[in-house]
């Protein structure tokens, strides 16, 4: 509890300046009534002189509940052992606040207000973070809004609060801990791949920014001739009489494409203890095909080659997850024997690549970017308007050897070009694992 | 987050409406207009706030507009006296802010609508004034079609100028219509081209007619069936009335085309309402008038009309002037507020009516003292209303402390009246022996225990 400031919000100043008005006017137009009227303003004056400062105490509590699908995930205690906890939240997801306050006073709060700090970074959805409330001692009033996440760690702030009298005139305002959760923490991990904004016409699972017939809930809009009935919103015709239309974020379908370059140059590493690029790119691939179709996004592979490409069409289905794991296994040892249900095409990938995606995809590119050609490639996607992630294993790092630095300098220009094209990159720095690569990546993009 | 409001929490914008009604009723126990004016004010207000929906709403409302203004200004010069005319507009007020206390105020878009329809209400209004001075020059609107019929005179020039006017006036609108009320953008390129042929049609039409009459007007010479012809169609009322009507269409559509065209090419709204406005308020304010025409000098004379539509005009051009400065003093966070503003209208009703009236008078006394509290509790309540609208918006308050609050100020105003009725009384029977000096002599010694008392508490 801190800087408690006490002030007197209602002087009765305009209730003397009315009285004396009135008054005068009834001395200069000679009327008693005016003059007797002059008096019903002084009441309220002198009762602005009235009550005693408020004597307030509170305490209050905050708990965090994150909501994903149907279930609820508890907040997480900090490892310093700290009281306060957080909760650990995907991009998208939605958070229940709920903030109790309790009088703790003798005295019952006439009016108490309080305003919860909302991480400024996040906006509520639901519910309000503000009440104005009247408290008995020991009672407790609730503050219940939800708040949809983005990424990065978001501390919450104290409580504003400010109690009155009950005459409205005297104010204390202060700020107020809150015990409890305090922080929600965003950092999607490597089987929380972050989807892009690439989706086709089709329903499906992947929300976009445009409005339609989903479930999350996305704008109100004016009211216009042929909206379905059931998107009215009824309750605010109720309160104003204006016919408004709720739109829901439109869910679309996507497709999800992961080029594993495994070229020859993708068989270089700093040291002869360290794995390739290649067998890096393909494990990174692995688990994120893997997620992806976990989530029921239809997922394909492309792999490849020197001049030979070689591909898993995009399905979900359990036979195409076989066909990317033995795909991926293969480019491993640089080994495309034509698997079962794989399609191969020759020549180069830079022309050859954008011919075997489907129309309307997400492109995951892995590749460490040792040469020009990934870049040619991702230069050569991004202008068919695909939306495409990278992901570099940097396998310049290592021995302070002036090839290798100036190895690493080209591999940095090469990246610093694929940011250019609008890709989302993450340089995936070998001695951190690939979770924690692509939590990095999130302010990596932030600030591209 | 919750924005902060601009709408009190429902217990107190229904407090605040209660009081505001008590104190209305009791000002037209006595000035029965301030109940028209309340009515007039409420019925404007909630029409303005219907502005932001559909276009079918606009419509109804830009016509309500207009005749709501019509029939107030109308009632006020029904009554004439200066002081139900004061309480009136006093009334007016205070059913604008009573609706605005109530609903909140109107959505950005409803206002700029509002503020148009008003505009083009009172440029309608201010265009009929001439019309109606017109018809009471030419002493009835028999006279006055008849010189309208009869402005170009009955010769072969003046024929030919009806011609050429009414050809032109139809060319302009032709020419002023915008593509996208006729067609969509794809088929922008082929309505240009109809209406290329539609205007040369028009030229053609009108030079073949102007250069039969001109070759009618030669053959008189030659042959006297010529000159019945030409003194036919010189004479003719039908013809100079079909010259007429399509003069006044072509040139209201050519009117109507531009400013919707202007309108359009400015907006950067989804959709504009600028069509539905003209056409509710181009009902609203002609029809009544043509309306007052046809019922003829009996019921309104033109001398009245031309009055009506006059001072309409001026107060909503005062209006106009007065609204940006009453939507910003009105903010929820603006200087007064808007329930500062139905206070001030009631105090400056119980001003009048106390004012006015006899020193002896109790009842228009406990009147005007009921006003007056209720424009305090008003006020007060009003203000605390404000304040958590700010802080903490119009969802999220709990009705207890807000009926703690308003209890405080209702009990307040409930001492209060009583006390002003009892001391209203004594100087009521002790008049004359109680004067105004005297009065102010009570007034004096409870404001000093009124002010040591709060100096004391404080």
């Amino acid at each position: 509890m801190t800087d408690r400031r006490l002030e007197r919000v209602d002087d009765g100043e305009w209730a003397f300046v009315a009285s004396l008005l009135l008054a005068g006017l009834g001395v200069a137009v000679a009327s008693p009534i005016l003059v007797v009227g002059a008096t019903i303003p002084l009441w309220y004056g002198v009762s602005a002189g009235f009550g005693a400062p408020p004597d307030a105490r509170i305490s209050s509590r905050r708990i965090l509940t994150r909501r994903s699908d149907d279930a609820a995930d508890e907040p997480q205690a900090r490892e310093d052992g700290a009281d306060a906890g957080f909760v650990s939240a995907d991009p998208g997801d939605t958070v229940a606040v709920r903030t109790t306050v309790r009088n703790t006073g003798a005295e019952t709060i006439v009016d108490l207000r309080v305003v919860d700090d909302v991480p400024d970074a996040l906006s509520v959805v639901s519910g309000t973070p503000r009440l104005c409330e009247t408290l008995e001692p020991g009672d407790e009033a609730v503050l219940e809004y939800e708040l949809a996440v983005h990424r990065g760690e978001h501390a919450f702030g104290g409580l504003t609060v400010r109690a009155r009298n009950v005459t409205g005139t005297v104010a204390e305002t202060w700020s107020d801990g809150v015990g409890g959760d305090d922080e929600i923490r965003c950092h999607p991990t490597a089987e929380t791949v972050p989807l892009g904004e690439g989706t086709n016409d089709y329903a499906g699972e992947v929300p976009t920014d445009e409005g339609g017939s989903g479930v999350e809930f996305y704008s109100v809009r004016e009211y216009e001739p042929g909206d379905p009935v059931g998107s009215i919103d009824w309750r605010r015709y109720a309160g104003t009489r204006e016919l408004a239309t709720v739109e829901y974020r439109a869910e679309r379908a996507t497709r999800i494409v992961c080029v594993v370059d495994v070229r020859s140059s993708q068989f270089r590493a700093a040291t002869t203890e360290r794995p390739p690029a290649a067998e890096l790119s393909a494990e990174a691939a692995r688990r994120t095909a893997d997620t992806l179709l976990d989530e029921g996004h239809p997922t394909g592979v492309v792999g490849i080659a020197d001049r030979r490409i070689t591909t898993v069409p995009p399905d979900g289905d359990t036979t195409t997850r076989r066909r990317i794991r033995d795909l991926l296994e293969a480019a491993r040892r640089a080994e495309f024997t034509g698997e079962e249900g794989t399609r191969t095409a020759y020549g180069d990938p830079v022309d050859e690549v954008p011919r075997t995606l489907p129309g309307e995809a997400q492109v995951y590119l892995f590749s460490s970017f040792v040469d020009d050609e990934p870049v040619e490639l991702l230069e050569r996607l991004r202008t068919h308007g695909y939306a495409v992630r990278v992901v570099s294993p940097d396998v310049t790092a290592g021995p302070d050897a002036l090839e290798t630095r100036l190895e690493a300098l080209d591999r940095r220009t090469r990246l610093a070009r694929a940011r250019a094209t609008g890709a989302r990159v993450v340089d995936w720095d070998l001695e951190r694992s690939f979770g924690l690569v692509l939590s990095d990546a999130v302010g990596e993009v932030g600030v591209r | 987050m919750t924005p902060p409001s601009e709408r009190l929490p429902t217990e107190t914008a229904g407090a605040v409406a209660l009081a505001a009604v008590v104190g209305t009723v009791a000002l037209s126990l006595v000035e029965p207009t301030t109940a028209v004016g309340t009515l007039a004010g409420g019925v404007l207000a909630a029409t303005l706030l219907g502005f932001g929906r559909s276009h079918r709403h606009v419509v109804v409302r830009s016509a309500l507009v207009a005749v709501v203004v019509l029939g107030t200004v109308g009632t006020a010069g029904a009554v004439g006296e200066p002081i139900a005319i004061g309480t009136m507009a006093v009334g007016v007020v205070i059913g604008i802010g009573l609706c605005g206390a109530l609903a909140g105020p109107p959505e950005p878009s409803a206002r700029r609508r509002a503020g148009l329809a008003a505009f083009v209400t009172g440029a309608l209004t201010a265009g009929l004034v001439p019309v109606a001075l017109g018809v009471e020059l030419a002493g009835g609107v028999g006279a006055a079609l008849s010189s309208a019929l009869w402005v170009a005179e009955p010769t072969v020039t003046g024929l030919v100028s009806s011609i050429l006017l009414g050809g032109l006036a139809a060319a302009l609108a032709v020419i002023a219509v915008p593509p996208a009320m006729c067609t969509v953008p794809q088929r922008r390129e082929r309505y240009i081209t109809v209406r290329r042929s539609f205007v040369a049609s028009i030229a053609i039409a009108t030079a073949v007619t102007v250069a039969a009459v001109l070759v009618v007007a030669m053959l008189t010479a030659l042959t006297p069936l010529a000159s019945l012809l030409l003194e036919v169609l010189v004479g003719s009322s039908l013809v100079r009335a079909l010259c007429l009507l399509v003069t006044v269409v072509g040139a209201g559509v050519a009117c109507l085309g531009f400013v919707v065209r202007r309108a359009w090419s400015q907006t950067t709204a989804r959709s504009d309402a600028t069509v539905a406005i003209l056409a509710g308020t181009g009902v609203g304010t002609v029809t009544p008038f043509l309306a007052a025409l046809a019922v003829g000098e009996t019921v309104v004379t033109a001398t009245e009309l031309t009055a009506l539509y006059g001072v309409t005009a001026l107060v909503l051009g005062v209006t106009l002037i007065v609204a940006p400065w009453y939507g910003e003093v009105v903010r929820a966070d603006g200087p007064v507020g808007p329930t500062a503003l139905l206070a001030g209208s009631l105090v400056l009703g119980a001003v009048v009516v106390a004012a006015t009236a006899e020193a002896t008078a109790f009842l228009v006394g406990v009147a005007a003292l009921l006003a007056l509290t209720a424009a305090c509790f008003v006020y007060d309540v009003g203000r605390y209303g404000r304040t958590i609208a700010l802080e903490i918006g119009s969802i999220g308050v709990d009705r207890r402390p807000q009926l703690v609050r308003i209890a405080w100020s209702g009990a307040l105003g409930v001492v209060a009246v009583p006390v002003g009725v009892a001391g209203l009384w004594i100087a009521t029977v002790l008049a004359p022996t109680l004067s105004v000096p005297a009065t102010i002599g009570v007034f004096a010694g409870l404001a000093a225990v009124g002010v040591g008392a709060w100096v004391l508490w404080r």
